[in-house]
């Protein structure tokens, strides 16, 4: 199990953490949970680097932050977009493909 | 952007909550953590100890956390900066040294900054390429003031501006202006208004406006135009208590009525125009004025690339032809044109950058000192320091430190400087009075205080943070340095004579000053000032055309002042004594052989009225005082003072003698010497006592005279309402003013003086101080450094005693050097001023010994502080 994990290239937390809330506020355990599972256990984050990734985005002004009840009635810190977090959702999302594809390009040409 | 750093400074000033939060936070994700091992059936202790090894340090996570809120920096800054406070409490005593010697020098600095601010501010003068022309006469003259290159710079004649004005080319205008008083009425009590007459185009072309109404109309300077008045914000104030109605309203100025068309903006309210109360066109008639009447202030506003040079060209070559043109007048004038701050004084200019000077030297001493401090203590902290460097510290975190410890001092001598500025501002403007303008401690100079502050560091502590920064873990277990190096030995010990030499130039002036001014104290007159007020009155021409009507009027007045209870005796002069330049004329002595006009002797002429010589308390030495028969149709007396007897007679006896006086306004028809009196000087600064001829106000009959009043209360200056009732009562249109005690006026006379002794005892302490911490520092560091070589000695059996000796006598060496080219360029410098003023007596044996003897005790106070810490090491510490 431990073979099939892949290491996160650098740079891409930011863009997984965005794409994570895309669709609704999460705090941080659920972001990393729907990381694992997401990605069928192939992602892990480290956990600890998890917190200074959500305060870069915060300080960005790409995500805001507020103070909420968890499902089991817990008080949590739930992180949502900004205006400016999904535009910048956008444009790493399609830097990615480019990139990706860029690569795979490469990779099958030779 | 934005947001990044209202987090940053969140983060900052909520510290605790954003903590907190993130406690939460993690605490929160933790919990879950476990809770998901323990659903995948591990034990409650595998899965805390799991969720642990998963999540990864806590406290690293918060420390990523900081770094990433961008605190660590200021974090750093404040351990730092706790540190540094750690450090200086625990050597209090260098610590207060550094502190005490920078606020001093910044104090200075700060003091200087705001007189150079204020004197630049008396001239406010807006515009640019404005310029200042006078005419010169190389006659010495007293009249105005300003000595440059030997020439007396005098005013300008009105046909002479008319005539540059219609000649040259350089010069797109010129403004003008001169003062003059006048009487004011019109208003519940007649004024003597301080008035300046300005040409009319001067406010717009100093960039100055009215506050309210308007300024001069063209056309109001014209011959004829119907007179207008400006007034002066205080004045306005003062008079009219700010009341908007008085614009259109009508006074009267020596009974011609003017309409006040507006108020001066406060910008004009320097010293400048600060002391006058109304501004009226001056009138540019050729026709009006003599040529030789030089009273007004020329500026000039240049054309567009003109220099002052070529102005200065083109306006001599108008005054060579004007030379010729008008010999009987302008046969030695010639013009210059000049900066405009020289204004207040030719010597401006050089004396603010004399001053400048001072305070860079007295910056740059400090330093100098500071810097020894620094490197003493940094010598002796050599061993925390390898220590440090072996741990891993950088060269940049040790310079940090040192910069930091460093500014920590600068900023609290700062603060020092800044209370100690504030002192000396309001000295200065205590001893100065009214005439250094408005100063204070304002947002500028807390800001230039502060920039000092912070910038001082850098040149004091930049050299030996590097210095002793080399990262030299090696030092740790090295038992060398048994001896001191000695490099740069010399130059601090030149630096300490250098200190001594100039500490005791400046206190020996101080001292020798110091004492004049306090014999000037106590020096005597001639006559008794206390229990005397004084005030003075102007009576127009207009009003009293006829000289009888004004000896009337005084005779009249005096006889009511005198009717006042608590008036002992009452008399009028026409020239105050102290207070005023004294009226002089040539005499020419009936009887005695004749001399050439040019070389016959001056005498002060006084006017007085009969009582005078009671009321000063002028003794009569021989002959006869004046009597009521002398001020009517009798033949004309004089009394003479001892000192014109003396001279001016050469031996015969004055008495009985007939004398001529020559001077502008004077009879000249012969007087009878009936009398001698004492000598009475007339001038503070000026020891020497004047000849005096005393001779009856009837006989020459001035407008404009002094009262003097005797009374029997210690503050006389209380029966001033009364002479008011009674002055009002004899003519409503007159006022008195210039009501004053006789020793207030003397007091104002050695103002002067006063200042100036000020000022040189606030550099001589400053002198002492730097001289102190100077020896101190030095000697400091060579202990510092000798630290080992004294522990070796003392192992070896010396003495704490004879350390101490070998300390004391290592600074004396400088110290003696200094202090004898000091006391020897004091002793000439002294020398030379008492050949030239009268100021000081270079021959006080006693003062040149208060000086050596504190120097010495100085000297020796600031040398025994660091020997007998040299007594105090301990052998076994410094030789493990």
């Amino acid at each position: 199990m431990a073979d099939r994990r892949l290491d996160l290239p650098q740079g891409t937390l930011d863009l997984l953490i965005l794409k994570s809330l895309a669709l609704e506020p999460r705090h941080g355990w659920a972001i990393s949970e729907r990381l694992r599972q997401v990605s069928s256990d192939a992602l892990t984050i480290r956990q600890g680097s998890l917190y200074p990734a959500l305060h870069r985005l915060e300080r960005r002004g790409w995500i805001k932050a507020h103070w909420g009840t968890s499902d089991n009635n817990r008080r949590a810190k739930y992180y949502e977009l900004t205006t400016r977090g999904r535009k910048q959702l956008e444009s790493e999302i399609s830097a990615w493909r480019d990139l990706s594809a860029a690569i795979a390009h490469v990779l099958d040409g030779v | 952007m934005l947001t990044d750093w209202t987090s940053r400074l969140r983060s900052l000033l909520r510290r605790a909550a954003v903590e907190r939060e993130l406690d939460d936070e993690l605490r929160f994700h933790f919990e879950q953590l476990v809770e998901s091992h323990l659903r995948r059936g591990l034990s409650p202790d595998d899965a805390v100890r799991h969720a642990r090894i998963d999540l990864g340090g806590l406290d690293q996570i918060k420390e990523e956390h900081r770094d990433a809120r961008g605190i660590t920096v200021i974090d750093n800054l404040s351990r730092d900066l706790r540190h540094a406070g750690r450090q200086l409490r625990r050597a209090p005593g260098p610590a207060a040294v550094m502190v005490l010697t920078l606020a001093v020098a910044i104090g200075a600095t700060a003091i200087v900054y705001n007189t150079i601010d204020v004197v630049w501010r008396m001239v406010p003068v807006a515009t640019e390429r404005v310029v200042l022309v006078a005419s010169t006469d190389p006659r010495p003259s007293q009249a105005q003031s300003g000595m440059s290159g030997g020439l007396a710079l005098t005013g300008t004649s009105v046909p002479d501006l008319v005539d540059w004005t219609a000649q040259a080319t350089t010069v797109e205008e010129f403004g003008a202006f001169r003062y003059g008083s006048a009487t004011l009425t019109g208003l519940d009590a007649p004024v003597r208004a301080s008035v300046v007459y300005a040409t009319t185009n001067l406010l717009s072309m100093w960039g100055l406006d009215v506050a309210r109404g308007r300024g001069f109309a063209a056309g109001e300077g014209r011959t004829g135009a119907a007179p207008v008045a400006l007034l002066t914000p205080k004045f306005w104030q003062r008079q009219f208590s700010s009341s908007p109605d008085v614009l259109g309203q009508s006074v009267l100025l020596n009974g011609v009525p003017h309409t006040i068309v507006g108020v001066l903006s406060t910008k004009a309210d320097t010293r400048l125009f600060g002391r006058s109360d109304v501004m009226v066109p001056q009138v540019l008639d050729a026709a009006g004025t003599a040529r030789d009447e030089r009273r007004l202030y020329v500026t000039a506003r240049l054309k567009e690339g003109v220099t002052r040079e070529m102005a200065a060209a083109e306006l001599d070559a108008i005054a060579k032809q004007l030379r010729t043109q008008y010999p009987h007048t302008n046969a030695r004038t010639s013009v210059v044109v000049r900066p405009l701050i020289e204004l207040t004084g030719g010597e401006t200019p050089f004396v603010l950058f004399l001053l400048a000077l001072i305070a860079v030297l007295i910056l740059a001493m400090a330093c100098a000192n500071t810097s020894n401090v620094i490197l003493a203590q940094a010598a002796s902290r050599q061993h925390e320091r390898s220590l440090r460097a072996a741990l891993g510290a950088s060269r940049f975190d040790h310079v940090r430190l040192f910069m930091i410890e460093s500014v920590v001092v600068s900023a609290a001598a700062g603060a020092v400087g800044l209370l100690l500025a504030s002192w000396g501002i309001d000295g200065i403007r205590w001893l100065a009075g009214p005439d250094f303008g408005e100063s204070s401690v304002n947002g500028t100079l807390v800001l230039v205080v502060t920039a000092t502050s912070f910038v001082v560091p850098f040149a004091f502590a930049l050299l030996p943070a590097l210095r002793s920064s080399r990262p030299d873990p090696i030092h740790l277990n090295e038992s060398s340095r048994l001896v001191s190096t000695g490099s740069g030995q010399r130059a601090r010990s030149l630096l300490v004579g250098v200190q001594v030499a100039l500490a005791m130039v400046v206190t020996i002036q101080v001292v020798l000053v110091g004492r004049t001014a306090w014999n000037l104290r106590t020096a005597e007159y001639g006559f008794d000032p206390a229990r005397v007020m004084t005030f003075r009155m102007d009576l127009p021409e207009e009003r009293f055309p006829d000289p009888t009507q004004v000896t009337q009027f005084y005779t009249d007045l005096l006889a009511r002042i005198e009717a006042i209870p608590g008036v002992i005796s009452t008399a009028a002069i026409n020239r105050l004594p102290i207070g005023d330049r004294e009226l002089s004329a040539r005499v020419t002595i009936e009887g005695l052989p004749p001399v050439a006009d040019d070389e016959r002797p001056f005498a002060a002429v006084a006017t007085v009225t009969r009582e005078y010589f009671r009321t000063l308390r002028v003794p009569l030495l021989r002959g006869r005082g004046l009597s009521e028969a002398d001020f009517g149709r009798g033949p004309a007396v004089a009394l003479v003072s001892e000192e014109a007897a003396r001279r001016l007679w050469m031996g015969a006896d004055p008495l009985g003698s007939h004398i001529t006086l020559a001077g502008a306004p004077l009879p000249t028809t012969p007087v009878l010497v009936v009398g001698i009196v004492a000598n009475a000087r007339s001038s503070n600064l000026d020891p020497r006592v004047m000849p005096y001829v005393y001779v009856p106000s009837s006989w020459y009959a001035e407008r404009a005279m002094a009262v003097l009043v005797r009374t029997d209360n210690a503050d006389p200056v209380q029966v001033a309402p009364a002479i008011r009732a009674q002055a009002a009562q004899l003519n409503p249109n007159e006022p008195i003013f210039a009501v004053s005690s006789m020793e207030q006026v003397l007091f104002e006379d050695r103002s002067g003086m006063y200042t100036i002794a000020g000022l040189l005892a606030g550099i001589a302490f400053i002198a002492l101080c730097l001289t102190a911490t100077g020896i101190y520092g030095v000697l400091s560091y060579s202990v510092a450094q000798r630290t080992r070589e004294i522990g070796v000695r003392m192992a070896l059996g010396a003495r704490p005693r004879v350390i101490l000796q070998m300390v004391v006598r290592q600074g004396a060496a400088p110290i003696l050097a200094g202090g004898m080219v000091g006391l020897l360029v004091a002793l000439g410098l002294a020398y030379l001023m008492t050949t030239s003023t009268s100021f000081v007596d270079a021959r006080d044996p006693r003062g040149y010994a208060v000086v050596i003897v504190s120097m010495v005790l100085i000297a020796f106070t600031a040398s025994y502080v660091p020997a007998r810490r040299a007594t105090k090491v301990d052998p076994i510490v410094t030789l493990r």
